[in-house]
């Protein structure tokens, strides 16, 4: 099979990305007359068009781009670091602790007070954990010792979460917690992009200077090293993006599982198997398939709306199992 | 590059694995390291390499401590090649070679040609389009001296190259090697196998217990009693063409037992 050159690949994902942004903001629930309100926007104009535009269309489609760039970025990272492909953005153990910090924020009542206390609160919460990763990488422990690191840190979040729902004075608020973790972007405000943007790309920004490092790290550590590969630093760039990247994409939208997991794996042939070059895919990869679904939960005739991460597990389960039954059939 | 270690001792944990090491090894020539399961071959490469820092002594290379050069500069002058050739993904051997060249960022032009002499140097041109986990053992361990090569650096460690080679592959590589410090390459390279190492290092450091028990040329260093020293097996050896060959024959605790 000739193998798509790597620029190419690259501008068709890209492509699909922008294409699926569009798509994203062109649909909803009302009828909106997009250059009119692109219009009303650029001139001023307080029209209800838009406002929706600027309050509920785009706010949905830009947070979708950007977890699910930041989903498959820091999936492929952590393949790479793990030299793992079934490592996913949960094992740095951010995801859980950021989803603790909503909960709580939810269970103590803040989030009736202001909006943006869960976000916050899932911030706080992915800020602890990765201060404790971070503390570890620091001394130069061994990559799987930080993973086993984050693997009991989410577990440990994960009891407290369900201490948290254990504990809950009313059905209400534990229906409510228990929809929240199922990750979704609806009803989400230019206030969540601010908040969480500048930190998806900070962490944008750390996981891609590690290409280099993974390349080399295919050969094995003690390779990289003497490739001069500085892992301490490298580690610390991996898991202090993954943290930056995941914990803000969860503070605002919730769990959303199998993205960070898939998207490598289906990109990864595509690369010629290089763990570099997988990075930038796996990200617009994320991005694409995280639009498409919150497309298809707004498309699909299914009311209540049907949870983002609940749609990309159902599509991305299957799907992975067929590509895993394929590999097998091929190694045969 | 002259390398030179100086006092070399490593711990792990409480325990030493290498005490008071101090050898040289010049370019031009190939430094063999021998010494039985453990004796600390590995360990010495590692320090040597700069992999790890030495509990106390030094190494230098050309006067100067392995820190000074830098993370960037070690890696453009120092080759190594580790025992256990692990590929983690399924790259394609032009892939797995180029990644010699990381430390160099130099022109793409000059990359590819690096490449393509360090794949027809260890005979693996003809499998560049191949995905590594397609290669048998020998082949990938070909490919990874290959990766090796690939960075043209002024020294080349290598642990255990001929491991897993067919016969016709082990003079192939120990050939190769000879060939590369002729070429005015430091080599060094951790050997088994006792008449390879007679016959293709220029010197030879023969480690027993985490101590050196022997450095010098071949002939000085492969006599009967060191052997059984560091190996504990007697030897059969002659010479054929002017070169020794030597066999490991019996174990002398078996003997005596």
């Amino acid at each position: 099979m000739s193998r798509l050159p790597y620029p190419a690949l690259l501008a068709g994902l890209a492509a699909l990305t922008a294409a699926l942004l569009a798509a994203s903001v062109r649909l909803g629930y009302t009828p909106l007359d997009i250059p009119a309100a692109l219009s009303d926007l650029v001139h001023g104009r307080d029209s209800l068009g838009a406002l929706v535009l600027l309050q509920l269309r785009l706010p949905r489609a830009l947070l979708g781009a950007g977890v699910g760039f930041s989903l498959g970025l820091t999936g492929a990272v952590m393949q790479g670091l793990m030299r793992n492909s079934l490592a996913d953005p949960g094992i740095v153990g951010v995801s859980g602790a950021a989803a603790l910090g909503a909960v709580l924020a939810f269970y103590s009542g803040l989030s009736n007070m202001f909006a943006l206390a869960l976000p916050l609160g899932g911030l706080a919460g992915a800020g602890i954990a990765t201060a404790l990763l971070l503390a570890l990488a620091r001394t130069g422990t061994g990559t799987s010792l930080l993973i086993l690191a984050g693997v009991a840190l989410n577990s440990l979040a994960g009891a407290l979460t369900a201490l948290a729902l254990n504990l809950s004075p009313s059905p209400y608020a534990t229906l409510e917690i228990v929809f929240w973790l199922m990750g979704s972007l609806s009803d989400r405000s230019l206030d969540h992009v601010a908040l969480a943007l500048p930190l998806m790309a900070l962490g944008w920004a750390l996981m891609l200077r590690t290409a280099r490092g993974l390349d080399a790290l295919t050969l094995g550590e003690d390779t990289a090293a003497s490739l001069g590969v500085n892992l301490r630093r490298l580690r610390l760039a991996a898991i202090g993006g993954a943290a930056a990247a995941v914990g803000a994409s969860v503070a605002v939208a919730g769990a959303i599982g199998f993205v960070g997991l898939v998207v490598p794996h289906l990109l990864r042939p595509l690369v010629g198997h290089r763990p570099g070059r997988l990075l930038l895919a796996s990200g617009f990869g994320g991005a694409a398939l995280t639009l498409a679904a919150d497309c298809a939960v707004r498309l699909l005739p299914i009311r209540p709306e049907l949870k983002l991460g609940v749609v990309t597990a159902l599509i991305g389960a299957p799907f992975f199992l067929a590509l895993l039954w394929r590999l097998r059939r091929e190694a045969e | 590059m002259i390398l030179s270690a100086t006092s070399l001792t490593a711990t792990r944990g409480a325990r030493t694995v290498l005490e008071d090491v101090t050898l040289e090894a010049r370019p031009g020539a190939v430094l063999g390291l021998l010494g039985a399961n453990g004796a600390g071959k590995t360990t010495l490469l590692r320090l040597l390499a700069g992999l790890d820092a030495p509990h106390a002594g030094q190494v230098r290379f050309d006067g100067r401590p392995a820190h000074d050069l830098g993370r960037a500069e070690l890696g453009r002058q120092v080759a190594y090649l580790a025992q256990n050739g692990a590929v983690h993904w399924p790259l394609k051997v032009e892939d797995v070679v180029a990644l010699g060249r990381l430390p160099h960022r130099a022109a793409p032009a000059a990359d590819r040609a690096a490449v393509a002499r360090a794949m027809a140097a260890a005979d693996v041109a003809h499998l560049a389009g191949r995905a590594t986990g397609t290669l048998s053992g020998g082949e990938r361990r070909r490919v990874l001296l290959a990766r090796a090569l690939a960075v043209e650096g002024q020294v080349l460690l290598a642990d255990e190259p001929v491991a897993a080679l067919d016969p016709a592959h082990q003079l192939h590589v120990m050939e190769l090697l000879r060939q590369v410090a002729r070429g005015g390459a430091t080599v060094v390279v951790v050997l088994h196998d006792l008449t390879l190492a007679a016959r293709f290092c220029d010197r030879l450091a023969l480690l027993a217990a985490s101590r050196l028990l022997a450095l010098g040329a071949p002939d000085e260093v492969l006599t009967p009693a060191h052997i059984a020293a560091a190996y504990g097996v007697s030897v059969e050896s002659g010479r054929r063409d002017g070169e020794t060959f030597i066999l490991p024959w019996r174990r002398i605790a078996a003997e005596e037992g």
